[in-house]
Parts: structure tokens; C-alpha cells; sequence
């Protein structure tokens, strides 16, 4: 077998046990912090908190606890929740990551499109006014948390101009404003990110090379710098759509999107240890193969990464 | 750089504005969910979050109530306005006070949402398994005023039967009250006494489960106006018009839609872009914006709730251990101001834990006077506030709890000298902090159960473990039991009076304001009155669009 | 035979010296350090005023805890210069109090990124071999968490235990600083793990240079080694990740306030005024504008910052046509 190929096998095999080491850690934050999941605002009388530990596990010791929620996670069951008793983890999770998945891909398409359109058009005129004014742009993009423009925007085009609907993820036009404000943090970090290996690239010999071989400035731009330069692009790119697909709080309470992201942060703060183990091996899972993904498609395009 | 590369450049910045403005217009004049909604005969409503659950055994909040009584009935209905108890799905009713039991006719013609009829044993059934230990419903207390019902549910009494409640055929319950309850028909029609379908609880498994699953759309059983057609957490719960209601006829919406929107500007925002008919709340700061402008949006209804503060005085806490100490707290506010300028609800300063109501008004046991706060903190041993160690403020995490708690500090800095500092939690970490009282003072709220002084009055009682103040009293204690075995209305008031006035002297908790529910509701609402207990019954409401200004309230 | 030539003493220029000269040249990221010294200084000055006015009634004319609730929110005015918040308080005061709290968030997190990732990424990458790679594999493995979530965990988990030690220890007054310790406790035991990587990848490159084999051959101890030789070597990169970092930690900050699990109040941070600003920004710009003018313009200024730092630091990147 061709020893790329194999290394590449061998490092997505290698996901595994990282993701047991992940389970169990997060398994042992979880139980360590203070809290039961019983607490509600009547006290429950001690017969009934005695039933309820005992129904859910949580009166044996610890790594008891451990071995049920491991044999019972490679089974596929993982878990109910204790304050929306209704619910199981997996039918959240078949619910929600969905659309956390679908808001992710959105956000990272406009990611791209506006991010590296951008970073094209600094990188074409270095230091010119386009390429100070584009970079300045992407600056404000950048230290514009998310739950301010998100209300701006809704301000704007949802109660002034009533475009858009403000919450719900139904129809088409809703995929709008949410994906663009969670995009454009990134849109703008790729923006910079694009701009700066380009015009690392552009010093190198091969340029200067193809450039007196008589190509044409926009070949040079698209084929040869871009594609040097998407290393590291792609590099910022892996976790970060991993983090995206898996959903994002702030836009999620804001637009009203049934993601995941929301019930995670929820989640940690209420006390939802089961469906906050199943969504940490949801996300890990999906950030290490991103991670592979990446690690991939770098070395497709540049053998020389290869070797470190 | 050549031409064509900043040609290029051009292009792709054009583009990307021309793709930009495209796919905003592309949205264009839209037609509102409210229009749509007008034309379906749906009413939108803002929930508040998502339900605990859709089954009526296991819910707490008031606003999960707003759900449960969309989709369930009691044996009594409350009238829209005065809140008395109507016939639900019981016709009429006797009462025997020598044996204290009540008698109930059910209708024959009730159902429930799959064609069973509905029976006297399905509410036994239910009955008994609100009060299963091992289900853990949290609200089991309602049912305590039936006989026995309190054994059985603290596993004293294992034998079922021995608790009051009896079919004596299919349409005749019997249920015997452990003492004279003045207001046992007003529990009829409370949450904790809807009932559930016996074939599909049995099915689940779910008579001591909470997590079995049965109230899914796809296995739903209820008795109510309206059945369940979709729940989704974190996105809408749906119901729709139950043609086998007994009623039906009476029923003009053809379905509601809950949006369980935890963001409350997201929920303003959601309402003015015409998506929602009924908000559940309206933030503080923007309630001035629509009251000056006369907004015909804008609805506040008084209710039967208390806004206030737990102290724990228990002996450890030092300083909280002096009954002195916590009425010089009390009296070191400025409550109108509060209500004023921080809430700005229209909320009534309360210095009182019971609301006044049509049958009891609360008298007051102090005033709000700066100077003799400071004397009796000064007589405790800490004057100016000196030698008092720090106290810690806890409140669930929001902005409206977070302003009021800010303002409470400042006042009590600015007074008394004390410095108290703030914590915030989420909920869930809020209720645990209660329950184990791991707390100095803490943030409480209550809403009535039922239009009686003693849902209010029974939560300090020693051996209710709902409020973890630490704080007994057997005086206090003797006025509840007394309270609960008299029958004659002004005696019982009396006995209500005399023990607010030990609360309000010994002072374990910081009264601050009665409750107003403050919404915003489109005109075309209609049939949505303004009750104490905040209870709307959806056979009442209907959609008028052409409707333009808000029906008048009494 | 001497030497007849007459002797040119040239000035000698260090590596910092020359590093200068070259930030210098960048005109912006010149003015961005003036920004943010003046900022700091704005913030320190306020915080001094604060203090005063708290232990000895003179200085600064407002708390910035004083309320005011009569007067609530009102736009700029002679009285008070941007303006008031919900409960009447000085928005300049509480702006310049939650610079404070931002800016230290943000420098103490970075400083234990620094600690803790230089030393970890400076080891692996010297030691090599297995320890590297079992150092390496702990760095992923963190990586594979879900970095907020765990941020949050943290906070929770600490809250009491960091609560109960500083009672043991008399500091029962210094409650409101919990959070905040807690806060950039819980973002430096994630942030640090980038820097771990970035020094691990320049150590190697660092380590099989011609002075690195010097000092091994004349029989230093890897520790002098990596102190005295790689270290210095290091910095560069070390003060440009930072720089960079300390934008992320107070937007991070910013987040956790959305949580509402950040800094209590009466304290506030920038995080915390953007928070109710932006809830309240219809009728009240005020409340969101000021605030985010003076985030943004200190990010901004320390993204620039750290461009020049890195364009002077490390001139690898070509700039002309």
C-alpha cells in the first residue's frame, strides 16, 4: 500500500481511542460538578429522590456509573434527559444536528465565497487602498461579536424593513441572515488568512518564473497562488467547520433555530449529563475527522507538507 | 498588476453585492405567519421555553400549564373571568360536610381523543399515579388535601384504596377530603387533577416513569379541546381542534401553535415582525416605550403572585439568624421606586407575602424607614453595617432579576452600610441552591395555585421543604393547622391574618412586589380575559382579523 | 603592519533595536500601540479615580456603581459625558472600570497561555522522540473538546471550591473576583494549546541550527540551552501569538457574559456592557455604541498591533509588487 495512504488509514483509526479518552474525561467533569439533576423548585420528598437516583443510576459509585453509560453508549443508547423527561439523546440529536449541520455549511459557504473573494482582491493590489480598505472591513467583521450584529441586522431588515422573518428555520429565506451572521466572523479571519499566503507565496521563485514565462496575471492569481496558498487556509478551515457544523448558541437563541448548539451550552448549564456526553463525542468525533480531512487535503495538494 | 487581474477583482466584488442584494429582495413584501395564521384559524403563541413535558403529572410552570389545558380537562373548567369553577368533565356535584366528601356526575358524552370514553376509574387512576412514590411528580402536595393521599405518597400507606378517592360507577367519582378545603372545586381544575388515559399509560410503562414517552404526538392520548400534532423541542409544540371533544362545537380555533422562545427580546422582536399573536412576557426596559405610546398591543393583568426574596436563618449564617437584621433589610427599600423605574410593570409594592383577593387583605407589620432600619441593625450589634460578614445575593440568571438584584445592593450599601454581593446561576443550579439551602438570599417567586391565602401561607409551614429558609415557628405552625380545619370563611381569614403577621415581623423573606403578567397581544385575539390566576381557556378564544383595537377588559 | 584607516565607530544594533525600526515603518500599526497605551492608561486612570472616590469621597465625580434610578437611561450630557445606563449609572465611569476588567481578563489568561504553552511546546520540541509524541497526543486529545463547553464546565465545577479557599483564607470580601479569576483560569487551560504547537513547531526548526549543536557540543545542560539559546530565539513569535490572542480571550470574555457566567455585578466588563447594549440598542444606542466603539477600536488596535510585531519580527512575507 502506498505509505500515504497508509498513514492516512492509520490516523483515522486512531480517532477511536482518542474519542474514548474524550468520553471519559468529560464523563469525569460532568459528574464532578455539583448539581444533581433532581434539584427542581419543589422539593421532591425522600422517598421519591431515593427512586429517582436509584432509577437513573446515580446512587452507585462512580465507575459503575462508568461501565453502564460505556456498554450502553456502544448500543446506541444514549440516554434520556432528566429535565425534559420526553426526550432521548438520540432522537435529539437525529433532530437537531441537522440543522446545526445545515446552518454550518451555510455559514462556511459564505465563509468561503466572501473570504477568500476578498482575500483575491487585497492580495491582487498589495498595499493599495483596496487592500487596506477590504482588510479594514474584515477587522470590523472580526471584533463584531456575533449577538450584536445578528440584532442589528434583525433590527434592520426584520422590524424596520420586515423582510425577513425573525426566527424560525423554515423557509429558504431563513437561511439568510443567520448563516451570514455566523459567516462573516470567519469570512473575515479567511479574508486575512488568504491575503497573507498569497502574497507569501507571490515572493517565491516559481511565481516570479511563471510570471516571466509570460502567463497571464489572473492564471498566475487563481492557479498558482491560490493553490499554494490554501494550506494554510485549510488548516483554519478543519476545526472550524467542525465547530460550525456543530451549531452555535449565540445565533441559535437569537434566530430561534432548533440546533444543537443551544441545548449544548444548556446542557452544561442544567446539569444534562447524558445529552452533554453524547454531543461531546458528536463534536469531538466530527472535529477529529475534519482534523484527518484537513490533514488530507494538504498533503494532496502539497507532498512536501507531507514529510513533517 | 495587469489589467485583467483588476478587472478581475472588480467582477468578483460586483458579483458578490449583486448575489447579496438578490437574495434579500428575493424576500420581497412577505405574508406574515400572523396572516397566514389569521387565515388558518391558528392562534401563535410564545411559550417561554421549552416544557418540562407534554404530560400534565410531570409539569410545573405556569406556562406549561398555558399547554396542558389545551390538551387536557379537569372535572371543573374555571370561568374566564371570576376564576369560579365551572362544570368540565364533571356536570354537577354534591357535598356532604359531615363525611367531607365531595360527589361528582361525570358526562356521559366525554371521550377521550381516540373514541374511549372517558370514566370515573380513568381519574382514580390518575389520581393514584400523580401520588406514586416512585414517579417523583414533584407537585404531588396538590393532592394532599384528599384523605390519606399524603401517606400514600410519602410510602407510609401502601394500599391505594385506603385513599379518598372512589368510582361508584363509570360516571360518579367520589373523592373525601382530609379536612374542610374551601377550595377543593378550584383544584379541580389545577394541572395536578387533569387526568391521564389508563390503556396508553399502561402500555408505556409509565406509572412510575417519567421518561417513557407515551404524550409523543404519534401515541398521544388526551381528554381536552385540542389534540397534539407535533413536538419539537427547542421548536414549536402543535396541537389541533379534537373533533371528539364534548364540546366542539364550542371550539372556534382550529389549532394553536406554542413557540418555546427562551430569548425575551427575541420574543418581542418575533411578535412586532408578525409572528406571534401572544407574547409571555414583555422586557422592563421596553415597557415605558409602549405604555407612553398607548400601544394597543400592550396588556398588564394583575395576578395572584408574589415577587420575592428567601433569607436563610439558620444559625450558621450569623448575622441572617437575627430577626432584626432581616427586618432592617425590609425596611432599607424603596419598593415604589422599584416598581417604578427598574420593573416599571405597573407591579404593586408589596410588604406582605399574600396578595390581597376579593376575601383577604393583607395587613402590613413595618414601613419602609431608613432611619429605624439603621437603629435596629444597630441594636442587633452591627452599627452602620459594620461586623456583618458578607452576604451573597443569588438570583437565576436574567436581566430583569439581575436589575432588581443591582438595585437592592446599591440600596442596601447606600443605607445600611451592608455590602451584599451578587451571584447569578442558571436555573437549573438556582433550584438546587433552594433546595439544599445553600444560600444567604436567594431569589423567589410564587404564583397562586388557587384564589386561597393559604397557597401562599402553607409554603412557610415547618414541614413543607419547598422553602429552605430554616425558619419555623410553632405559633405560625398552629395558625396553618387551625387555618386548614375551620370551615367558617372570616375565622379562617382571621387565622391567615394573625399568621402573615408572624412572617411579616419575624421577617424570613423580602416581599418586594405582587406580580403583573405584562404581554404584548394582537387585537384579533379575542375571548382572552384578564384573570387572577393567569389561566386562559382556548374553547373561549377565537381569531377575529378584521378586528383593529383590543377588546376591553373588566 | 597597523592599520592606518580611521575608525568608524557605528552604533550597534540589536536584534530588538532593528525589529523596532521596522514596526516603526508601519504607520498604522504605530498608531494602534499609541491607542492602546492610551486606553490602558484611560482604564488605570479610571480605576485610580474609582478607588478614591470609594475610600476617600474625592476624585472621580461618579461610582460606578452609583445608580441614579429616577434619572435611568439618558443620552450624552454636560453631567455625563456618554450618557447613562438602566439604572442611572455613568456610562463613561463603567466603561472605563469594564476596560479594566477586559484588558487584565485578557492579559492574565494570555499570560498563562504563555506559561504554560512555551513550556510545553519548548519541551516537546526539544525532547523529541516519545516524550514529543506523547506530549503531542495529549495536546489533540485536549483539542477534541468542546472548548466552551468545557469553559463552562470548569466555572461551574470551581465556583465553590475557589469560594471556600478564599474564606479559609480571610479574602471573603474579594467574592466579586472570584468569577474573574475563575474566568481567565478556565480560558488560559484551553487557549494554551495553539501557542504548545506554534513554539513546538519553531523549537525543531530552532533545534538542528549550527548554535543549537554549539552549545550542546561546548557540554551545556538542556536547560541552558533552553533558556539561554532557544528562549530569546523564541520571542518573537511568543509576543506576536499573544498579541494576537489577547483579542480572542476578550471576545471569549464577551461570550461567557452572554452566558451571564462572567464577571458580577455591580463590576462590569465590556462583554457585559455590549451584552445590555445590544439588548436594549433600539431605544438606548447609546448603551451599545460607546461600548462597542471602544471594543472594537482595542481589538482593532491589537490585531494591528500584532501584525506589525509579526511584519518586524519575522520579515518573511514579501509587501511589494
Amino acid at each position: 500500500m502506498h505509505p500515504v495512504l497508509r498513514r492516512a488509514l492509520v490516523r483515522l483509526f486512531e480517532i477511536i481511542p482518542v474519542l474514548w479518552v474524550v468520553v471519559t474525561l468529560t464523563f469525569l467533569m460532568v459528574r464532578w460538578a455539583p448539581g444533581g439533576p433532581f434539584d427542581t423548585e419543589r422539593a421532591l420528598t425522600p422517598e421519591a429522590k431515593k427512586h429517582n437516583d436509584a432509577y437513573y443510576g446515580l446512587d452507585k459509585p462512580l465507575f459503575v456509573q462508568y461501565e453502564k453509560y460505556l456498554s450502553n453508549f456502544l448500543h446506541g443508547d444514549l440516554g434520556t434527559l432528566y429535565r425534559h423527561p420526553d426526550w432521548s439523546v438520540n432522537e435529539l440529536l437525529a433532530q437537531k444536528a441537522p440543522v446545526s449541520a445545515e446552518l454550518g455549511l451555510w455559514a462556511t459557504l459564505v465563509a468561503l465565497v466572501i473570504g477568500l473573494g476578498t482575500g483575491v482582491i487585497a492580495a491582487s493590489r498589495p498595499r493599495s487602498k483596496r487592500d487596506y480598505g477590504t482588510m479594514a472591513v474584515a477587522m470590523i467583521a472580526i471584533c463584531l461579536p456575533s449577538f450584536v450584529l445578528g440584532p442589528i441586522l434583525l433590527l434592520v431588515f426584520g422590524l424596520k424593513l420586515q423582510m425577513v422573518n425573525v426566527m424560525g428555520w423554515n423557509t429558504v429565506g431563513d437561511r439568510v441572515l443567520p448563516s451570514l451572521v455566523l459567516g462573516l466572523y470567519y469570512a473575515a479571519y479567511i479574508a486575512r488568512l488568504t491575503r497573507g499566503s498569497m502574497l507569501e507565496v507571490r515572493a517565491q521563485d516559481f511565481i516570479r518564473t511563471a510570471r516571466a514565462k509570460g502567463n497571464g496575471s489572473v492564471r498566475i492569481l487563481l492557479v498558482h497562488m491560490l493553490r499554494n496558498a490554501l494550506g494554510p487556509i485549510i488548516a483554519y478551515l478543519a476545526p472550524t467547520v467542525a465547530g460550525l457544523v456543530t451549531g452555535s448558541f449565540v445565533v441559535e437563541s437569537i434566530f430561534q433555530i432548533p440546533g444543537i448548539g443551544r441545548m449544548f451550552v444548556e446542557a452544561a448549564l442544567n446539569h444534562e449529563d447524558q445529552l452533554l456526553l453524547g454531543v461531546t463525542v458528536l463534536f469531538s468525533a466530527i472535529l477529529l475527522f475534519c482534523n484527518w480531512l484537513g490533514d488530507v487535503l494538504i498533503t494532496a495538494l502539497n507532498p512536501k507538507a507531507a514529510i513533517e | 498588476m495587469s489589467a485583467t487581474a483588476s478587472n478581475l477583482s472588480r467582477i468578483i466584488a460586483a458579483v458578490g453585492v449583486c448575489v447579496l442584494a438578490l437574495t434579500l429582495c428575493a424576500c420581497g413584501r412577505r405574508e406574515t405567519p400572523v396572516e397566514i395564521a389569521n387565515r388558518e384559524g391558528i392562534l401563535l403563541v410564545s411559550s417561554g421555553g421549552d416544557p418540562t413535558s407534554i404530560d400534565p403529572q410531570l409539569i410545573e410552570t405556569l406556562n406549561d400549564s398555558h399547554i396542558s389545558v389545551a390538551l387536557f380537562e379537569g372535572l371543573t373548567v374555571p370561568d374566564p373571568v371570576t376564576l369560579e369553577p365551572r362544570p368540565g368533565v364533571a356536570t354537577s356535584w354534591e357535598y356532604d360536610d359531615k363525611t367531607l366528601t365531595w360527589t361528582f356526575h361525570l358526562r356521559p358524552e366525554a371521550k377521550w381523543s381516540n373514541g374511549d370514553p372517558l370514566v370515573a376509574g380513568d381519574f382514580v387512576f390518575s389520581f393514584q399515579r400523580m401520588l406514586t412514590p416512585e414517579l417523583g411528580a414533584d407537585y404531588a402536595n396538590m393532592l394532599y388535601p384528599i384523605k390519606n393521599a399524603k401517606a400514600f405518597n410519602d410510602g407510609t400507606l401502601k394500599d391505594f384504596s385506603q385513599v379518598g378517592v372512589k368510582a361508584i360507577d363509570d360516571h360518579t367519582l367520589q373523592i373525601q377530603l382530609e379536612h374542610p378545603t374551601g377550595y377543593f372545586l378550584e383544584l379541580c381544575y389545577h394541572q395536578t387533577y387533569l387526568p391521564v388515559h389508563p390503556p396508553t399509560i399502561k402500555k408505556f410503562d409509565a406509572m412510575a416513569r417519567r421518561d417513557s414517552g407515551w404524550d409523543k404526538p404519534e401515541s398521544f392520548v388526551g381528554n381536552g379541546p385540542f389534540v397534539l400534532t407535533k413536538y419539537v423541542l427547542g421548536d414549536v409544540v402543535e396541537v389541533k381542534k379534537n373533533p371528539l371533544y364534548w364540546n366542539a362545537a364550542a371550539i372556534r380555533l382550529n389549532g394553536i401553535r406554542f413557540y418555546p422562545i427562551a430569548d425575551v427580546n427575541a420574543e418581542e422582536r418575533a411578535f412586532r415582525n408578525g409572528a406571534l399573536h401572544i407574547t409571555s412576557t414583555l422586557p422592563p426596559p421596553r415597557i415605558p416605550a409602549y405604555r407612553d405610546t398607548h400601544s394597543p398591543y400592550l396588556r398588564v393583568m394583575p395576578v395572584y403572585g408574589s415577587y420575592f426574596y428567601t433569607i436563610n436563618t439558620r444559625k450558621e449564617k450569623g448575622a441572617l439568624n437575627d430577626p432584626r437584621v432581616r427586618l432592617a433589610l425590609n425596611m432599607a427599600i424603596d419598593r415604589q421606586a422599584l416598581v417604578d423605574h427598574v420593573t416599571r410593570g405597573g407591579q404593586i409594592p408589596s410588604y406582605t407575602m399574600t396578595p390581597p383577593s376579593a376575601q383577604y387583605q393583607p395587613r402590613a407589620h413595618f414601613t419602609e424607614d431608613v432611619a429605624a432600619a439603621q437603629k435596629l441593625l444597630a441594636e442587633a450589634g452591627y452599627p452602620g453595617g459594620k461586623g456583618i460578614p458578607p452576604i451573597e445575593l443569588l438570583y437565576n440568571t436574567s436581566d430583569a432579576h439581575r436589575a432588581v438584584a443591582e438595585y437592592l445592593q446599591a440600596a442596601w450599601k447606600k443605607n445600611l452600610g451592608v455590602d451584599v454581593h451578587l451571584a447569578n446561576t442558571a436555573v437549573s443550579a438556582w433550584l438546587d441552591r433552594r433546595h439544599n439551602a445553600d444560600f444567604d438570599i436567594i431569589r423567589a417567586g410564587w404564583y397562586g395555585d388557587y384564589l386561597d391565602p393559604s397557597t401562599f401561607l402553607e409554603l412557610f409551614a415547618s414541614d413543607n421543604e419547598m422553602e429552605q429558609s430554616g425558619w419555623k415557628s410553632d405559633k405560625y405552625d398552629a395558625f396553618i393547622a387551625d387555618a386548614q380545619k375551620e370551615s367558617d370563611p372570616a375565622k379562617r381569614m382571621e387565622d391567615f391574618q394573625q399568621a402573615e403577621a408572624i412572617l411579616d415581623t419575624d421577617a424570613p423573606i423580602i416581599p418586594l412586589y405582587y406580580y403583573t403578567t405584562i404581554i404584548l397581544i394582537r387585537p384579533e385575539v379575542r375571548g382572552y380575559e384578564n384573570n387572577l390566576l393567569d389561566q386562559h381557556l382556548y374553547t373561549n378564544v377565537y381569531l377575529d382579523p378584521t378586528a383593529t383595537t383590543p377588546e376591553p377588559q373588566q | 603592519m597597523s592599520d592606518s584607516r580611521p575608525l568608524h565607530i557605528v552604533a550597534s544594533s540589536s536584534l530588538w533595536a532593528d525589529a523596532w525600526r521596522r514596526y516603526c515603518q508601519h504607520k498604522l500599526a504605530v498608531a494602534s500601540l499609541a491607542l492602546l497605551m492610551l486606553m490602558t492608561l484611560a482604564c488605570v486612570a479610571g480605576v485610580i479615580g474609582v478607588t478614591l472616590r470609594t475610600h476617600f469621597g474625592f476624585g472621580w465625580p461618579y461610582g460606578y456603581e452609583e445608580q441614579n434610578v429616577e434619572l435611568g437611561a439618558q443620552m450624552s450630557s454636560a453631567a455625563h459625558w456618554l450618557g447613562t445606563d438602566l439604572l442611572g449609572r455613568d456610562l463613561l465611569t463603567r466603561l472605563l472600570v469594564g476596560g479594566f476588567v477586559s484588558l487584565t481578563v485578557g492579559m492574565l489568561a494570555t499570560g498563562m497561555v504563555v506559561l504554560i504553552g512555551v513550556t510545553y511546546g519548548m519541551v516537546a520540541g526539544y525532547m523529541g522522540g516519545r516524550v514529543d509524541r506523547f506530549l503531542m497526543r495529549v495536546v489533540d486529545i485536549l483539542n477534541a473538546l468542546p472548548f466552551t463547553i468545557f469553559i463552562i464546565l470548569l466555572m461551574v465545577v470551581l465556583d465553590n471550591p475557589l469560594k471556600s479557599l478564599l474564606l479559609k483564607l480571610n479574602l471573603a470580601n474579594s467574592q466579586p473576583f472570584i468569577k474573574l479569576c475563575l474566568l481567565f483560569l478556565a480560558i488560559g487551560a484551553f487557549e494554551w494549546l495553539n501557542m504548545a504547537r506554534v513554539v513546538r513547531a519553531r523549537t525543531i526548526e530552532l533545534k538542528s541550527l549550527a548554535f543549537v549543536e554549539a552549545a550542546r557540543a561546548l557540554g551545556r545542560r538542556p536547560r541552558q540551552i533552553l533558556w539561554h539559546h532557544l528562549l530569546p530565539n523564541l520571542a518573537g513569535i511568543i509576543v506576536i501569538y499573544a498579541t494576537l490572542s489577547i483579542p480572542a480571550v476578550i471576545l471569549l470574555e464577551s461570550f461567557i457574559s452572554f452566558l451571564g457566567l462572567g464577571v458580577q455585578p455591580p463590576l462590569t466588563s465590556w462583554g457585559d456592557l455590549i451584552n445590555q447594549g445590544a439588548s436594549n440598542m433600539e431605544l438606548y444606542p447609546w448603551l451599545l455604541i460607546y461600548p462597542s466603539l471602544f471594543f472594537s477600536l482595542t481589538l482593532f488596535a491589537l490585531n494591528f498591533v500584532g501584525d506589525g510585531l509579526r511584519d518586524a519580527l519575522d520579515p518573511r512575507t514579501d509587501k511589494g509588487p
